[in-house]
């Protein structure tokens, strides 16, 4: 029922101000399933707010975010991750103290160890838990990380960083997965290269991949629809050529914000 | 007699370090793993060692009043945990050590049941005629046991068998995902980690472990007084952790020995001072201890040195 609806997220009117400043101020938009959506804006749009008001890491003052059929609107954000909707961090948050492969092997989901009475058990996770590590260092070697899965996280370049928490949100198996930045310093051969992976990850899985960008080839590039904020506001969701022609968009970017980094 | 010579002594101080060590090993999971600074800890000990108490004072019998007042430990961890932990972790240090003061005070002024500041009589009820018993057994195979032991094996075999439990569970993905909250709260809820309620777990287990602690100490003392449980005693265990090392379950039995010596050791050294004096003195020691140690070895004497220097 749900599941099969051609939309897997719609976002209706979400509002949240910072004192004086409405971060974000009414955006609307949809996000198709099995599509690449991309988020696009200049500096201070709105876009990692939009983010953190859907997967409830702020909480909307006003607003509907329906996921797969059911608002999620301010629920707390491990269980709209729980139901599918990951995201990572412009900002990357590493567990700097834990090994690389444990940054990844924690994302796995249906590991009954996590409960605190069967972490007694052993044998009720061993085994889930050798199938987890399998899966982790397949995840790692996707990113290209795999020659760092032994190292503490806090050891990883900046670049680095953004390719593991793309690889712990892999490693989660989201319906959709929500990028914020993912390419920012990462060298753009392996960028592309990662970008190419996700397109056929989600021929293969049906995942929806919903991402902020401001580099516009890679946009116009790989995604099927754009979405374009500007002060909190959306200001048209379109195809990329339809969005590459519109006059609002490019008063957007060369009135608000400052543009491109 | 000389007290460097008598073993009754030493085995007392001997008995007290196992106590904190089951103390410090709850302060370890709730801080080492959990990353929940707690300076309230004692509070989850008088808990324990109270309701053991009041439970046998008033006819329940020992081996019900014991796990009860565990469970009642980790119950009031629970309860302090539910409306703080949401908390940033500054405020809740905060809340924890204003928690184990309103507790005290309230054992203090509640005279009619506790006893207030005269003490919970015969706290441990009758064992000390079962330890009369256990030497009994002793002596009639010709074995002359110090009234002391019975109760030091205990508390270390208990000591040891949770710092079993708990490195067993060491490796388990329930305490990766705390470690991760420990790390960063919100890359662990990102990938659907239940924050909140593995520091509630945390916290209660942590809770649970003091609780033990609090009975063993209602055994070794037989009657309980308020000033038992002041935040020095939380501090005593924080003082332990750092020289142990933090994450390290080992270094906790470690550190435990070697402040319970200084701690008791202190008072035979022949300072031209008056006894309250030396007994502050104690402190000061405690204190340089801990100085020379963040100076030289942060990591205490078993934590990880690489951890150490790794942010973010
Ligand atoms: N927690 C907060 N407190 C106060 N102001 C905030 C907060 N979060 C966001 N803002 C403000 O909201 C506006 C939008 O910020 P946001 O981070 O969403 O922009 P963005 O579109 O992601 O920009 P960028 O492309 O630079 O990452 C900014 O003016 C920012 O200062
Ligand atoms: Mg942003």
């Amino acid at each position: 029922m749900a599941e099969s609806s051609p939309t897997i997220l719609e976002v209706d009117d979400l509002r949240r101000h910072y004192g004086g400043v409405r971060a974000v101020d009414g955006a609307s938009f949809t996000v198709q399933r099995g599509s690449i959506t991309s988020l696009i804006g200049p500096n201070g749009a709105g876009k990692t707010t939009a983010f953190n008001l859907l997967t409830g890491f702020a909480r909307p003052d006003t607003g509907r975010v329906v996921f797969e059929g059911s608002d999620v609107a301010g629920h707390r954000s491990d269980r709209v991750a729980r139901r599918g909707m990951v995201r990572t961090f412009q900002l990357t948050r590493v567990l700097g103290k834990m090994r690389v492969i444990e940054n990844v092997m924690l994302a796995a989901q249906q590991q009954p160890g996590e409960r605190f009475v069967t972490a007694f058990l052993p044998t009720r996770w061993r085994s889930r838990e050798e199938e987890i590590r399998h899966e982790a260092a397949a995840v790692l070697e996707q990113v290209g990380l795999s020659e760092k899965a032994e190292d503490y996280a806090a050891t990883l370049s900046g670049g680095q960083r953004k390719l593991l928490e793309l690889a712990r949100a892999l490693m989660a198996r989201p319906r959709l997965l929500m990028l914020d930045e993912p390419m920012a310093g990462v060298n753009p051969t392996l960028g592309r290269e990662i970008l190419a992976s996700l397109d056929r990850l989600r021929h293969e899985t049906g995942l929806t991949v919903m991402f902020i960008e401001h580099d516009m080839d890679v946009v116009m590039d790989i995604s099927d629809e754009v979405i374009v904020m500007g002060e909190g506001r959306v200001i048209t969701q379109g195809t990329p050529d339809a969005v590459r022609s519109d006059q609002r968009v490019i008063d957007a970017y060369l009135s608000g914000g400052s543009g491109h980094e | 007699m000389d007290p460097l010579l008598a073993f009754g002594f030493w085995a007392y101080v001997l008995t007290v370090a196992g106590v904190y060590a089951v103390f410090v090993l709850g302060l370890q999971v709730q801080l080492g793993d959990a990353g929940l600074l707690n300076f309230g800890h004692v509070a989850f000990m008088a808990v324990g060692a109270y309701a053991t108490g009041l439970m046998i004072t008033n006819g329940v019998p020992m081996l019900i009043a014991i796990p009860c007042a565990v469970a009642l430990a980790a119950l009031f961890g629970v309860l302090i945990g539910l409306p703080t932990l949401r908390l940033r972790g500054d405020f809740f240090a905060i809340v924890t050590i204003a928690a184990g003061e309103i507790l005290r005070i309230i054992i203090q002024n509640r005279q009619d049941e506790t006893g207030g500041t005269l003490g919970l009589r015969r706290a441990s009820g009758s064992w000390r005629e079962t330890n009369n018993t256990i030497l009994d057994w002793f002596s009639g195979r010709g074995i002359e046991l110090d009234r002391r032991v019975p109760l030091l094996v205990i508390t270390w075999v208990v000591a040891v068998l949770v710092a079993l439990l708990l490195r067993h569970i060491g490796r388990s993905p329930w305490r990766r995902a705390l470690r991760a909250v420990r790390e960063n709260e919100d890359a662990a809820a990102a990938v659907g980690k239940p924050v909140f309620n593995l520091k509630l777990q945390a916290l209660a287990l942590g809770a649970a472990i003091a609780g033990i602690s609090g009975v063993l100490f209602t055994l070794l003392q037989t009657s309980l007084y308020p000033e038992n449980f002041e935040p020095i005693v939380t501090f005593i265990g924080f003082s332990i952790l750092i020289l142990g090392g933090i994450g390290s379950y080992f270094g906790v039995v470690v550190g435990s020995i070697i402040i319970a010596f200084i701690i008791s050791g202190v008072r035979f050294l022949d300072f031209p001072l008056e006894a309250d004096k030396v007994a502050a003195l104690r402190y000061v020691v405690v204190g340089l201890l801990i100085m020379g140690m963040m100076a030289f070895r942060p990591q205490g004497i078993f934590g990880k040195r690489e951890e150490l220097h790794l942010d973010g």
